[in-house]
């Protein structure tokens, strides 16, 4: 075996002293001769023994460079028993949320696998090499700097820390893998701790048997279980506002709490704190949860200014910590005015109106956003001041026989109020006619996400529902991701107005689709213009049975007060992240030159990129967050203050959502070979019997280093005249 | 044929040559050196009864006073001595650039021997040969030979195999009047032929001479790299690394020269060896001053 084949390729190098030899000879000076006589007589007392040494020269050579071309190839042996080189090894640490699961009373599955790790580091032989990778969805090379430093390993080792991020290891074994063919050694060993947890093997398992199948050409693959003590397993999905968030009173919060694990947990207590205020904490006691299960906790606390605010929940005990802990970020708008302007109010019966769903799903009780709801033959211009919000239920842009149309002088300020910055939601019903928005809401005034194409009619039998699946931008993205807002899907819609999706360059700029229906439709899109407040298209109704039934649906308050806060934030950013997305802060133009610390709840600050220009804005990037919590940007050096931009950044629950782990038989299985398989914390988790590999090089130099000292001795002597 | 173009041409070159070895033989005669030939003319051998007829001019009056008789003094020879130049011009004499070609050094030695000879009152006979003769000039002591001995020296290319030995034998017989020999040749033959040949000359009772020209790089072999050896008298063609064999082939010409030496020696031949790189003057002063002394 060797282990640069390539270099084989030098024994056509073996060539070049023939090569050589012949050519020489054909470059010779001629000389007319008169003494033939004595040459001929010296010639035949000397051809044969030149000629042999002559041959004896060249085999020589000729040897010495397919040597040489064998030394360098790297040419390994397997020797008898044990005893061989040094190791460079190659070692992955699963530092995913996952691996925060208790593995004892007082140690995780990160710890346990620690200390595995620095068994192998100690059993390597002398001059051995290690280098480190954590991995959780991407792979971080932690040292140490010098791989023949064992001792330094040690140290890497014990800083690492766990991430609060999902888990993938193909980016690790990727990475692992360009390592090991670095490695000069003729033993690579590659070891991979990790509680072996389903999602993170097979979201990338070709990917994954690829790389390890090219690592298991040249390098001992061995794959070390850290087995979870317990499977308990509850997790804060979410903190969702009950009411309109308003300074001075009392905010209640539902706080999302989900069995991710297989077993029921008992004996569970859930605490919300506002602002890190422990002495105001609030708790209380769940008896159980089972398998499966989200149960809402109301929690809350007073809120006494306005501003943003961090909740943080809190569960505890279970056997994953990890997950147990959610900050958010809560912005408290109370001085805000919200006008909505209602195409078809029904003054016999309010209900009957959207306004009045709407009015109720922003102030659920009455006790929020001050709301001002005007029928649309009286909406003027000068209602909109003071309102940060318009929302634009089921209004006819036109008057059509005795239905009155909203006027051209509140359609006209429009303009100006989204351009403001301020926020506006349109939303669909019987009285809109696509016809007229198009002509006056997208082609004349740049706020329609796309065009509208006409009212669609589910089949009687089979009504479309909402696809939570769908959203993929911010604010609406939760649907997806968290487990709360499940019921979306179940939302029934029977008729919507259709969207012409357009794929011009300018829309695909500003426009975006939130959420579709299960048919593909789009069903809510935006469209914002930089620098301008944002216009959200609802394509169905918020009060006609007829169209959905969305707005008598739980999911209906939180739908509405992520909309509108949302488009009251439009002009801020988004503060509420998750632990693998991207941090963005948003700083002045005069800032844009000013270096930036990103300050993250544990360790210590690290130094950003400068702002750079995104849609209109500047902004600070933060990439590569490990853990869950609350970070803030602030200018370097500086120490952080309430005006610099906050981000809370929640851990990857969906790393919890199923935290069974492949048997070995399943590994085998999916990689296609059969990898050394042990677990953690059991004895004899490397034995060294693979060591056998023990490079041939330096014997083959030595040799060569001999032959080229007996060529120069030959060639000196056959140089000699005879 | 010559043409008159190259007459001319040769003329000039024989005259340089002339120039070239009168210069030479006046320095030998400005030198120290006496001319060995100084001495050679006739021999008394008895006196004979006068007859009438006989020139009175030869009648011995001292014994006519002792013994009131006329007689004669006889004489055995009454001409000069004869130096028979003989010049090799094989193809193997063609080696050497310029000066030091080993042909041009045996011209340059034979037209200076040529000078000191006919202007001692000698005759001087020239024979150019390679493997049989090319050129023969009869003796003669008249100053013009000299002019004649030139030309043809000068019209002399290298050409063909050297055969000496049968050359010298064949000379011997022809040749019954003793007188000197030189040879002047690089001696590429075979030695025991060779010195057959010098044998036959020795016992007709010639004084033999060998002029032995040899070339620094036949005597040296100071070659390098790669190198093709093409037979200057055969179509031979050697390619081989002169440095690597340069002791076999000095110890193989060692041999050669040991047994040409011993040749001559053994019948009493003078060997001069010549070295066609360096100057001719002082080696046939130090030639004419050791004959001087052996004489």
């Amino acid at each position: 075996m060797f282990l640069a084949p390539y270099m084989l390729l030098g024994g056509l190098a073996a060539s070049i002293p023939v090569i050589l030899h012949f050519f020489y000879r054909s470059r010779y000076r001629e000389v007319p001769w008169a003494a033939m006589k004595f040459l001929l007589t010296s010639i035949e007392q000397t051809s044969r023994r030149l000629k042999f040494q002559e041959l004896l020269l060249l085999l020589l050579r000729t040897a010495l460079l397919l040597l040489l071309a064998l030394a360098l190839a790297r040419p390994t042996f397997q020797t008898a028993l044990g005893g061989g080189d040094a190791v460079d090894a190659v070692i992955v640490l699963d530092s995913s949320l996952s691996m925060q699961a208790r593995s004892g009373p007082n140690t995780t599955c990160l710890d346990t696998a620690r200390e595995a790790a620095r068994s192998v580091v100690q059993q390597l032989p002398p001059n051995s090499t290690v280098q480190i990778l954590s991995a959780s969805d991407v792979a971080t090379v932690l040292g140490p700097r010098e791989p023949g430093r064992l001792d330094l390993a040690n140290a890497v080792l014990d800083d690492l820390s766990p991430s609060d991020r999902g888990s993938d290891l193909q980016p690790a074994i990727v990475e692992a893998g360009r390592l090991l063919a670095q490695s000069p050694s003729s033993n690579k060993e590659l070891y991979i701790f990790s509680d072996m947890q389903r999602g993170a093997w097979e979201t990338r398992a070709s990917e994954i048997k690829a790389a390890l199948d090219e690592i298991r050409k040249k390098a001992t693959v061995t794959l070390v279980r850290c087995t979870p003590l317990g499977r308990g397993n509850v997790a804060i999905v979410g903190i969702t506002p009950q009411t309109t968030l308003r300074s001075g009173e009392r905010a209640d919060f539902a706080v999302l709490v989900r069995n991710a694990g297989p077993l029921p947990v008992k004996g569970l207590t859930v605490t919300l704190t506002l602002d890190d205020r422990e002495d105001r904490a609030e708790a209380q006691a769940l008896a159980e949860i089972r398998p499966g299960e989200t149960r809402a906790v109301v929690l809350g606390n007073r809120i006494e200014t306005p501003g943003r605010h961090v909740v943080r929940a809190v569960v505890r005990p279970d056997d994953l910590a990890g997950d147990n802990r959610l900050e958010r970020v809560f912005v408290v708008n109370d001085r805000v005015g919200v006008l909505v302007v209602d195409g078809a109010p029904d003054l016999r019966d309010v209900r009957r109106s959207g306004s009045y769903f709407l009015a109720h799903a922003l102030n659920p009780e009455a006790s929020g956003l001050p709301v001002t709801i005007v029928p649309v033959e009286r909406a003027a211009p000068r209602d909109l001041g003071g309102k940060e919000l318009c929302i634009l239920v089921n209004v006819p842009l036109a008057a059509v026989g005795d239905r009155p149309g909203l006027s051209p002088d509140f359609l006209r300020a429009l303009e100006p109020f989204v351009q403001e910055g301020k926020g506006l939601w349109i939303i669909a019903g019987d009285r809109v006619d696509p016809k007229l928005y198009n002509a006056e809401l997208f082609e004349r005034l740049p706020l329609l996400p796309y065009k509208l194409a006409k009212v669609a009619r589910a089949p009687k039998d089979k009504p479309w529902t909402l696809d939570r699946a769908s959203a993929e931008f911010p604010p609406f993205v939760r649907f997806r991701q968290e487990q709360g807002y499940a019921s979306i899907d179940r939302i029934e819609v029977r008729t919507a107005m259709e969207l012409l999706q357009d794929k011009s360059p300018e829309l695909a700029r500003e426009s975006r689709v939130h959420l579709r229906l299960n048919t593909g439709q789009p069903i809510l899109a935006s469209r914002r213009v930089p620098g301008q407040g944002e216009v959200l298209f609802l394509g169905t109704s918020v009060h006609d049975e007829q169209w959905t039934d969305l707005y008598v649906t739980p999911a209906f308050v939180p739908f509405v007060q992520i909309a509108t806060n949302a488009l009251l934030e439009s002009g801020q950013f988004e503060m509420n992240r998750l632990v693998n997305e991207s941090l963005l802060a948003p700083v002045s133009r005069e800032q844009a030159e000013t270096p930036f610390d990103l300050v993250p709840p544990q360790g210590p600050r690290r130094r950003l990129d400068f702002a750079t220009q995104q849609e209109g804005r500047w902004l600070v990037r933060a990439d590569g967050l490990q853990h869950a919590g609350v970070y803030r940007v602030v200018p370097a050096g500086r120490e952080p203050s309430d005006a610099d931009p906050l981000f809370a950044v929640a851990p990857d629950t969906a790393e919890t959502a199923d935290l069974t782990a492949l048997t070995p038989e399943e590994i085998n299985t999916l990689l296609g070979f059969s990898p050394v398989q042990v677990t953690a914390g059991e004895s004899g988790t490397f034995s060294g019997a693979e060591r056998l590999n023990r490079e041939a090089t330096w014997w083959l130099l030595a040799l060569l280093l001999i032959l080229v000292l007996a060529e120069m001795m030959l060639a000196w002597y056959c140089g000699r005249a005879w | 044929m010559p043409t008159v173009s190259l007459q001319a041409d040769v003329l000039t070159r024989a005259e340089a040559l002339g120039l070239k070895a009168r210069g030479i033989v006046e320095g030998l005669r400005i030198g120290e050196h006496k001319s060995p030939y100084k001495g050679f003319s006739v021999e008394f051998v008895q006196h004979r009864e006068y007859v009438p007829g006989d020139d009175i001019r030869h009648i011995d009056w001292k014994s006519y006073g002792r013994s009131e008789r006329y007689t004669i003094k006889q004489y055995e020879q009454e001409t000069n001595f004869i130096a028979h130049l003989l010049v090799d011009a094989s193809k193997s004499m063609e080696y050497g650039e310029g000066e030091s070609n080993k042909l041009q050094v045996a011209k340059l030695i034979a037209a200076t021997l040529a000078y000191l000879v006919i202007h001692q009152r000698d005759s001087a006979a020239l024979g150019v040969f390679d493997d049989g003769w090319r050129a023969r000039l009869p003796a003669s002591s008249q100053p013009g030979h000299i002019t004649t001995i030139l030309r043809t020296l000068e019209e002399v290319q290298p050409r063909d195999k050297g055969a000496i030995g049968p050359l010298l034998s064949e000379l011997a017989q022809q040749v019954r009047r003793r007188g000197l020999v030189f040879l002047i040749s690089d001696c590429f033959d075979d030695v025991a032929e060779l010195v057959k040949g010098l044998s036959h000359l020795r016992f007709a009772g010639h004084e033999v001479t060998v002029f032995h020209t040899l070339h620094p790089d036949e005597t040296g072999f100071p070659f390098e790299g790669m190198t093709r050896f093409i037979g200057l008298e055969d179509t031979t063609k050697l390619l081989t690394r002169p440095n690597l064999i340069r002791p076999a082939y000095l110890r193989a010409l060692q041999s050669y020269l040991d047994e040409l030496r011993d040749g001559c020696r053994a019948h009493r031949i003078d060997h001069v060896a010549i070295d066609t790189a360096k100057p001719l003057g002082p080696t046939l002063a130090g030639w004419l001053a050791w004959r001087l002394q052996t004489a």
